[in-house]
């Protein structure tokens, strides 16, 4: 059996157990679906050395309580923002704030973030991004990296269109724009 | 383990905070021994989470971001792997083997660029560790050898630079390191960098002088571009360093052979001949025609002034060098040929008529030299005829008179030798009348031709003029083995030239019945006269004893004369007469007639009338002695064979107008050219004796089988004298009881004067 399915087991009936002594309640929680929006994304290259910010909407559609157990990021290049809840209600939406530090990679790189929890149906939630670290133009910098370091401070990271949050998705970019 | 992590999370609970910190450190030491229990068994998923849970609590937690990195690299997830490695690298800045892994790991994402950076990078920070230095070498040839494979040139070029520029740090051997210098001039060759081609070169010499496949590039660059002189003067200063190397003798060789090759595509006259043959350029056609004229390339004037004629026809000029290359080849007919043809188009050009003058004394002077003085002799006449200047027409008339004598000695000569075989041939024909004719004509004009001098003695001899045939031989110088025949023949001509002979003879007989010799003695002296006329008298003594039966004794003698005539060369006649007063026939008188033919033959009949007592046997053995008149007629006919002489014979008698028989045949052998010794020997018969036997009055038998055989010799002793033995046995054939034999022996001697 999967170990996160344990955990998450132990998790939710140590969450169980703590509402019982303190409430003389007995609670059973069972797995819920969860939806996110675009869980796995491409993003525009990055001058190594910046930072890139990273939002993503997790909601709860099941009938369940979701509870998070765990939220583990594939390497130390990525950083969780504080303030993500351990629990999100039935119908529910959170924003799991992430940041990619660049410092660590050149090139292609592609990460995984994973949650942990009673998530229908194995207990986990992988969230994949991938971006170019590409190496800062010395003499004259690029069109676009004017562009994102403009958008990285005025914009919003959840809405808006294609360009202004960032990333782009599989099902929203073809491989030739000029087709 | 459901329970333990139950417990622990009420603990986490429950526990005040310093509690909960010492609990905090012992789950990051449980987590990482779960991580590293499920890496041990390759079940990364758990591992990962267990792992990442470690990191959650402690970043810089070495053993888990190491396990964390095999994990994903497994996992396919460079990039996070990469993430981990440079975390560890963070805390073991320069790790070499976190170098290697970074480098493999962005191998793997496909990027090269990265990881050959990061590759350079490490071998300029460690470029002394030689594991490095050879990962940083074998990098580099991979990369060639890639880029080999493209069109990319320039790419292989800086590849090829980078691994020269580490192949000394890296020790590569000197071979292969003069190899890539090679492969570098060659792709710089390539892409037309020729300067920087011989450069390379150049550089690679100075670290390998005397290397022949670098030797031999930068002399292939150098005759490149076109800078020949250069390459010699290199291989020149490379051969002093290297005298006894063959191979750069080889290459010198070549570099002449470009340098010679170049100088001639650099001659206008070679370049005119490109641009006629590709342009038809006329002005290119008259430059190659004066020049292959001044160059004397006459062979290529031909050609040119054939294509100028075709051109622009047969102009003066066109003509006139025509004569000039052709007179200078040799061409004498041709170049008349020109000369003429310019002669009819400006007749009145006296240089040119001068010229064809000129060249036509030229051309009869090489004919004289060549023989040909009748050509020569009818070309000096039409020069003559030209009337040309005094001192041509001076040189014509010398020319043509040499020419004539010569021809008149020549045609003498050619007379001389044609006689010389008429001679020959008409003797062979056996008409020596026109030898001599011949012969004499010949010696006239060169008295020492000696076929001519042998065969006119011969015909002489032929013709029975002796002394002139003996005059003509004896100027006749015969070759070594000659000698001796030639000799003889003097010898045999000699005796021929006699007049006089004496012939002295002593015959002797006895019958085989009985020994009762007889014997007869004769001499008889003959007269050859001028006109060949012999006149022959003789008188026979004979002296017999009285033998009671037959002949009564006493003495005879018979006188005789007689004349040969010689009507022409092959017709003879003779005529004889006797009287005996006894024993011998008491008249006789002979005639005959001889021809000689052809071909060694002859033929002679003759008659004879002779009053003899005939002594003759009877069938009893008895003899009977009659007075008889007998007259006889002949045949014969001879064959002469040279060393052999043939002859047949036959006699017919009419005694008491009763007619007999007698035939005969006889041989003789010449054992010695023109020496008339001989051996002969003849056999008889018939009804009758031989004449001779009658004449001799030995008895004989008529009507009875004659039969005579005889052997004897002639025998010359000297030129003027010569003996004769012979001997002869007769016999008649009586009865059947009855037989009468007869021996008879001769001798003589003869006496030419």
């Amino acid at each position: 059996m999967h170990p996160f399915r344990y955990l998450s087991k132990a998790r939710s009936l140590a969450v169980t157990l703590a509402f019982i002594s303190l409430t003389s309640c007995h609670v059973t929680v069972k797995p819920t679906t969860v939806d996110v929006l675009d869980p796995v994304r491409h993003y525009y290259p990055i001058i190594r050395t910046e930072v890139l910010n990273m939002t993503f909407e997790i909601t709860n559609t099941g009938e369940q309580p979701l509870v998070i157990t765990d939220v583990l990021p594939s390497s130390n290049a990525i950083k969780l923002a504080s303030g993500f809840p351990d629990l999100i209600p039935p119908g529910k939406t959170e924003l799991l704030n992430l940041t990619y530090n660049s410092d660590y990679n050149i090139g292609y790189s592609q990460h995984k973030i994973r949650l942990y929890g009673n998530i229908y149906p194995d207990g986990v939630l992988t969230l994949t991004f991938d971006t170019h670290v590409i190496r800062p133009t010395i003499n004259t910098a690029d069109y676009e990296e004017i562009f994102f370091k403009k958008l990285s401070k005025e914009k919003s990271l959840v809405d808006g269109r294609m360009w202004e949050k960032g990333y782009w998705t599989d099902n929203q970019r073809s491989s030739n724009l000029l087709e | 383990m459901r329970y333990k992590i139950l417990a622990i999370l009420l603990c986490l609970t429950l526990l005040p905070s310093p509690a909960r910190a010492a609990v905090e450190k012992d789950e990051k030491t449980i987590n990482l021994e779960h991580g590293k229990a499920h890496y041990q068994k390759e079940e990364y998923e758990e591992a990962r989470y267990y792992l990442l849970k470690v990191l959650k609590e402690d970043q810089t937690e070495q053993q888990a971001l190491i396990m964390l990195l095999n994990i994903e690299e497994r996992s396919g997830n460079y990039s996070t792997a990469i993430v981990h490695v440079n975390t560890l690298l963070g805390m073991n800045p320069y790790e070499v083997s976190l170098w290697k892994k970074k480098i493999g790991l962005y191998r793997e994402m496909n990027n090269d660029v990265e990881a050959d950076r990061l590759l350079e990078r490490l071998y300029n920070i460690y470029p002394e560790n030689e594991e490095i230095q050879k990962l940083y070498n074998n990098r580099l040839e991979e990369k060639y050898q890639k880029l080999a494979k493209t069109d990319d040139t320039n790419s292989q070029i800086e590849a090829l630079k980078s691994l020269i520029v580490n192949a000394y740090a890296y020790g590569t051997s000197k071979e292969d390191l003069m190899e890539l210098y090679i492969s570098l001039a060659n792709k710089l060759e390539q892409m037309g960098r020729m300067s920087d081609a011989l450069d390379v070169i150049s550089i690679a010499l100075a670290r390998d002088p005397g290397n022949m496949s670098l030797i031999r590039k930068k002399v292939g660059i150098l005759t490149g571009l076109g800078r020949h002189t250069e390459a010699y003067s290199f291989i020149k200063t490379e051969r002093r360093r290297n005298a006894v190397n063959p191979v750069l003798k080889g290459i010198q060789d070549d570099i002449e052979a470009e340098i010679m090759q170049q100088a001639k595509l650099n001659d206008p006259y070679i370049m005119s001949g490109i641009r006629w043959e590709e342009t038809r350029s006329e002005e290119a056609l008259d430059f190659l025609i004066a020049n292959s004229i001044n160059r004397g390339y006459l062979d290529d004037a031909q050609t040119y002034l054939a294509e100028a004629r075709k051109l622009r026809g047969d102009t003066p000029e066109l003509l006139y060098k025509s004569f000039v290359v052709e007179n200078r080849l040799g061409n004498k007919a041709r170049a008349m040929y020109y000369l003429r043809k310019y002669n009819s188009i400006q007749p009145d050009n006296q240089e040119v008529a001068d010229l064809i003058v000129a060249q036509s004394l030229a051309t009869a002077s090489d004919m004289i030299g060549d023989e040909r003085y009748r050509e020569a002799a009818v070309l000096l006449d039409s020069i003559i005829r030209m009337n040309p200047d005094e001192e041509l027409m001076a040189s014509a008339r010398a020319k043509l008179a040499s020419c004539n004598a010569i021809l008149k000695e020549k045609d003498t000569k050619a007379k001389l030798v044609q006689w010389e075989a008429d001679v020959q041939t008409l003797y062979k024909q056996d008409r020596p009348e026109e030898v001599v004719a011949i012969a004499d004509s010949a010696l006239a004009i060169s008295p020492n031709m000696e076929v001519v001098i042998l065969y006119k003695g011969l015909a002489l001899e032929k013709l029975k003029r002796f002394d002139e045939a003996y005059e003509c031989l004896v100027n006749y110088n015969p070759s070594p083995i000659e000698v001796l025949d030639h000799r003889r023949h003097l010898n045999s001509l000699i005796y021929k030239r006699y007049r006089n002979t004496i012939n002295v003879e002593y015959q002797q007989w006895r019958p085989g019945f009985e020994d009762n010799i007889t014997a007869n003695a004769s001499v008889d002296y003959s007269h050859r006269f001028k006109n060949d006329g012999v006149l022959t008298t003789g008188v026979k003594y004979t002296a017999r004893d009285n033998d009671g039966k037959n002949f009564k004794s006493g003495i005879g003698f018979q006188l005789s004369a007689g004349y040969a005539f010689k009507f022409t060369k092959r017709f003879s006649g003779e005529i004889s007469g006797a009287w005996s007063n006894r024993f011998f026939p008491t008249l006789t008188a002979r005639g005959g007639l001889g021809w000689e033919f052809r071909n060694g033959w002859s033929m002679n009949i003759k008659g004879a009338y002779r009053l003899t007592d005939i002594s003759r046997f009877l069938d009893d053995g008895s003899m009977e002695t009659s007075r008889s008149n007998m007259l006889n007629g002949g045949i014969g006919v001879n064959k002469d064979l040279n060393t052999v002489n043939l002859g047949l014979g036959a006699d017919a008698f009419l005694i008491h107008r009763r007619l007999y028989f007698n035939a005969n045949a006889k041989i003789q052998y010449f054992p010695v050219e023109y020496n008339r010794s001989c051996l002969y020997a003849s056999f008889g018969g018939g009804n009758a004796p031989e004449t001779e036997f009658l004449d001799n009055s030995i008895p004989s038998g008529f009507s009875h089988i004659n039969t005579s055989a005889s052997a004897g010799t002639l025998f010359t002793i000297s030129s003027n004298m010569a003996v004769n033995l012979s001997g002869t046995w007769y016999s008649i054939y009586l009865t059947q009881e009855t037989n009468r034999t007869y021996f008879y022996v001769n001798a003589s001697i003869q006496i030419s004067f």
